[in-house]
């Protein structure tokens, strides 16, 4: 895997050829997948022309983002990934498409500027962790199962129950404490 | 015991008062594709992991991306259209200047340091010969000088050793 993506980028044509040969479908899958899931039918949008977008991304400025990619630390697959989903949206906001969001409610609901009157005030620094605080997000915010908030975080279910089941925990005792 | 769905709704109403008075968190900068891949496939250290989490609770457009990113990770692989490959390969820019190998393939490193090595050796014995071939020609030329400087050469044992007139230190290369 380095031995290719170096010898790319020491500009090698058999080794490029070599790395579109293996990855086009990652980027094509992940554009086509980011594309389809915003855009209604249009034949002005392009997965093609996209896709190519990304190829082009990475061999612009003396390949600056294929020599951003550090090996060391994730696979060039989950990478390519990101840069493939980075580059569809760029690519959607420069043709100004009307979309269908993601999420449409997210938008939409107005940001609350200040805590509800039943909420109390000083909350302790860190009283839950960020992996806590996701979990009940997910589970009560976004009403997801435990298996969908675990496929998001990327662990295990039980991972999620002990999760919840220590932030309730906390919850309870400082609100408890607070009643009391 | 009590009632699960009840005691689903306590937990939801706790969660909504931490919620609510927790204070906003910044909405973080771009997050470091190197970071969010290993994040996404479990490679990332504990404190990596916190920041990408905080930075999922702090902005929900990470959290979208990460959820999708996710769907992507795991969707079934798609049949790439040849043109798409094709335009790909033809992006090489021409300002990379490719490495033009003479051989090509698997070997094509090792001839080329054989080819390297075989070069060294060549003028090493070329320097070899030439320093060989000086030394007969010095021979040679010396038995040329009249007798009177000869005769200078002889006073001293090393340059007798040297420029032996009989040929014998210096190899006697023939000229």
């Amino acid at each position: 895997m380095d031995k290719l993506i170096n010898s790319c980028l020491e500009g090698d044509p058999d080794a490029w050829d070599a790395f579109v040969e293996r990855y086009a479908a990652v980027v094509y899958g992940a554009v086509r997948r980011v594309v389809l899931a915003r855009v209604r039918k249009d034949p002005s949008v392009s997965i093609e022309d996209i896709a190519q977008d990304v190829f082009l991304r990475l061999l612009q400025n003396n390949m600056r983002a294929l020599r951003s990619y550090d090996a060391s630390r994730a696979s060039l697959v989950t990478w390519l990934t990101i840069i493939a989903r980075n580059v569809a949206l760029d690519a959607l906001r420069k043709k100004i498409l009307p979309t269908v969001p993601v999420e449409a409610d997210r938008d939409a609901a107005p940001e609350k500027s200040s805590p509800s009157p039943s909420a109390t005030g000083n909350l302790p620094a860190g009283l839950l962790s960020p992996r806590q605080a996701l979990v009940l997000r997910l589970l009560f915010d976004e009403q997801l199962e435990v298996a969908e908030t675990a496929r998001i975080l990327g662990v295990a279910e039980q991972t999620v129950r002990s999760a919840k089941h220590k932030a309730m925990n906390k919850l309870r005792k400082h609100f408890g404490a607070e009643e009391n | 015991m009590s009632d699960p769905r009840q005691q689903n709704r306590l937990d939801r109403d706790l969660w909504r008062r931490f919620s609510d008075a927790a204070p906003k968190a910044k909405k973080p900068g771009e997050i470091d594709p190197n970071l969010l891949a290993a994040y996404l496939d479990g490679t990332a250290s504990e404190k990596e992991g916190e920041e990408v989490e905080h930075a999922m609770l702090a902005d929900p457009s990470v959290l979208d991306m990460v959820r999708e990113l996710r769907e992507i990770g795991a969707a079934a692989p798609v049949v790439v259209p040849e043109t798409v490959k094709a335009q790909a390969r033809a992006l090489v820019p021409s300002e990379i200047a490719p490495r033009r190998k003479v051989f090509r393939g698997r070997w094509a490193d090792a001839v080329q340091w054989l080819a390297a090595a075989a070069a060294i050796l060549a003028v090493s014995a070329w320097g070899y010969w030439l320093g060989q071939n000086t030394s007969a020609m010095q021979t040679q030329t010396a038995s040329l000088v009249p007798t009177s400087l000869s005769l200078e050469v002889e006073e001293t044992n090393e340059s007798a050793a040297i420029f032996d007139v009989n040929g014998g230190n210096g190899g006697g290369g023939v000229l």
